[in-house]
């Protein structure tokens, strides 16, 4: 039974959005409503059991202190002080958004930015033309690299033009192909997960 | 012994320490930044066609804008999001702000706040010209929905700083995320959700068209929809904001940054020939 109501329910609801996306009492009858509101309050419990989660394996690495257990200790503690403070204040609260604002998009910008050094250290001890390939690509990239910047038109130009006409035809071309594929995969998957051949979801097995 | 010396030099060369490296970038980028060149930036015939269609809205029409995106692709797309509310400004465009990234309320509200700050801007009223719906929780496919039937309901009627919205004539006046009450939508996108989901979810089955401000990592990807039709127009990286600065001939931004990512280019151009001279040189030792 632990196997098979699962199953049964991801059959029906994927069922119920075929039903009411391809066929007219589906529509009228607005199951479709109905299940996506099901699915905001699922997410919100889905964060619960997130939070849960995350306490329980944190406050193990703690409890026994493994390797590296303070940064567990410093996640548990930011993510209930701002439990609290929210929940005291609102998200919208003074403290609750300075911290946010002066905290998460300052980090998330400079971590970020550090890309770019690791870029230019990737560039120089990784791209190398080892087959006819990589030389390939490695033109490939130099060309639309300086061409989609200014530069480009300065040293030469044309430049940006061929750079542009380059990420157009070919790229374009070989990027539809794979968002087609792509989807016919989704597709695909998505008829296995409704006739129950696809389990994944079940705990890591694929039937069928 | 001349042999020996250049061998030396390019094992030497294959393992310079990578402080080095990343020094001479921070050099690079500040002294540009410092004293920018102003490179020439040639302008792309997407990010005219995107120009033109902002051009085409009515005046006192409305446009809708969604950032999809968070701090690390501000550079190249906050400058676009900055850049069209100015057009807008500049049309008598009224601008409804929202975000399908939970982040993107902030980012919104940043290129909000960057906008109002020019004077030449004062005039605009926040809730009559401009309103910023922020994020809501519940997955891009069920919030955009819900938008497209309610905006008060899907919003529970307030905005990103929970204001009501019965306070302000844009928040009440936009009744549904639909053609019947939005000109013209745009997506600032840097990954999932983005383009894709409001095209699925609110373009084709509402009609509304939109448009796309996505960086350039993903200028093909969403070249494909343009070309198709789908996305009626769009920026295209931060070159792209760039252009659009030009056009509106207010520079910002991106047109600054424009000198820093040619000299970044040509750093990076540089590394992968050095690098591999260097590798050819010793790989028989």
């Amino acid at each position: 039974m632990r196997k098979e109501l699962p199953l049964l329910l991801t059959t029906v609801f994927g069922l119920i959005v075929v039903f009411s996306k391809w066929f007219y009492l589906g529509e009228v009858w607005g199951l479709h409503d109905i299940a996506e509101s099901w699915v905001l309050i699922s997410q919100g419990f889905a964060v619960a059991i997130g939070a849960a989660s995350l306490t329980r394996i944190h406050g193990r690495n703690i409890q026994r202190r493994r390797e590296d257990w303070p940064y567990s200790l410093v996640l548990l503690v930011c993510m209930y002080f701002y439990i609290i403070l929210t929940l005291y204040q609102t998200v919208e609260g003074t403290e609750a958004r300075w911290i946010y604002d002066a905290y998460i998009t300052p980090v998330g910008s400079a971590l970020f930015g550090t890309i770019a050094f690791y870029i230019t250290s990737a560039a120089y001890r990784v791209f190398r033309v080892r087959t006819r390939e990589a030389t390939v690509l490695m033109i490939f990239a130099v060309v639309t690299m300086l061409g989609m910047a200014p530069i480009g038109d300065v040293m030469i130009s044309g430049w940006g033009d061929l750079a542009r006409w380059l990420q157009d035809v070919p790229v374009g071309a070989v990027t539809r192909g794979i968002l087609i594929a792509g989807y016919i995969g989704a597709l695909a998957t998505g008829m296995r997960i409704v006739l129950g051949l696809e389990r994944a979801h079940l705990g890591g097995f694929t039937g069928g | 012994m001349e042999r020996d010396n250049e061998q030396t030099f390019w094992h030497k060369m294959l393992a310079i320490d990578r402080r080095i490296l990343y020094s001479i970038i921070f050099v690079f980028v500040a002294y540009i930044v410092l004293f920018p060149i102003g490179l020439p930036v040639p302008i792309s015939a997407h990010t005219e066609n995107f120009y033109s269609t902002v051009e085409a809205i009515p005046e006192g029409g409305i446009i809708w804008l969604d950032c999809a995106f968070q701090e690390g692709s501000w550079g190249e797309l906050g400058p676009m999001v900055e850049a069209t509310m100015r057009h807008s400004f500049n049309n008598n465009i009224r601008v409804v702000l929202s975000a399908m990234w939970e982040l993107g309320g902030r980012m919104a509200a940043f290129a909000l706040d960057n906008v109002l700050e020019d004077p030449a801007y004062e005039w605009v009223e926040y809730g009559e010209d401009v309103i910023n719906l922020g994020f809501r929780p519940g997955g891009a496919a069920a919030v955009l929905r819900g938008a497209t039937r309610d905006v008060y309901e899907t919003y529970a009627g307030v905005d990103h700083d929970g204001n009501p919205l019965d306070d302000y004539t844009l928040g009440m006046e936009v009744e549904r995320l639909h053609p019947d009450y939005v000109d013209f939508s745009v997506v600032y996108e840097s990954g999932s959700p983005g383009g894709q989901d409001w095209l699925q979810y609110v373009t084709e089955p509402t009609g509304l068209p939109m448009g796309i401000g996505i960086i350039a990592m993903s200028i093909p990807s969403a070249a494909a929809f343009v070309d198709a039709g789908q996305y009626e127009a769009m920026i295209p990286g931060g070159t792209g904001a760039a252009e659009y600065e030009l056009l509106l001939d207010q520079p910002g931004e991106a047109l600054a940054a424009q000198d820093v990512l040619s000299v970044g280019m040509l750093y990076v151009t540089l590394l992968i020939i050095l690098g591999n001279i260097a590798w050819v040189a010793t790989k028989d030792d």
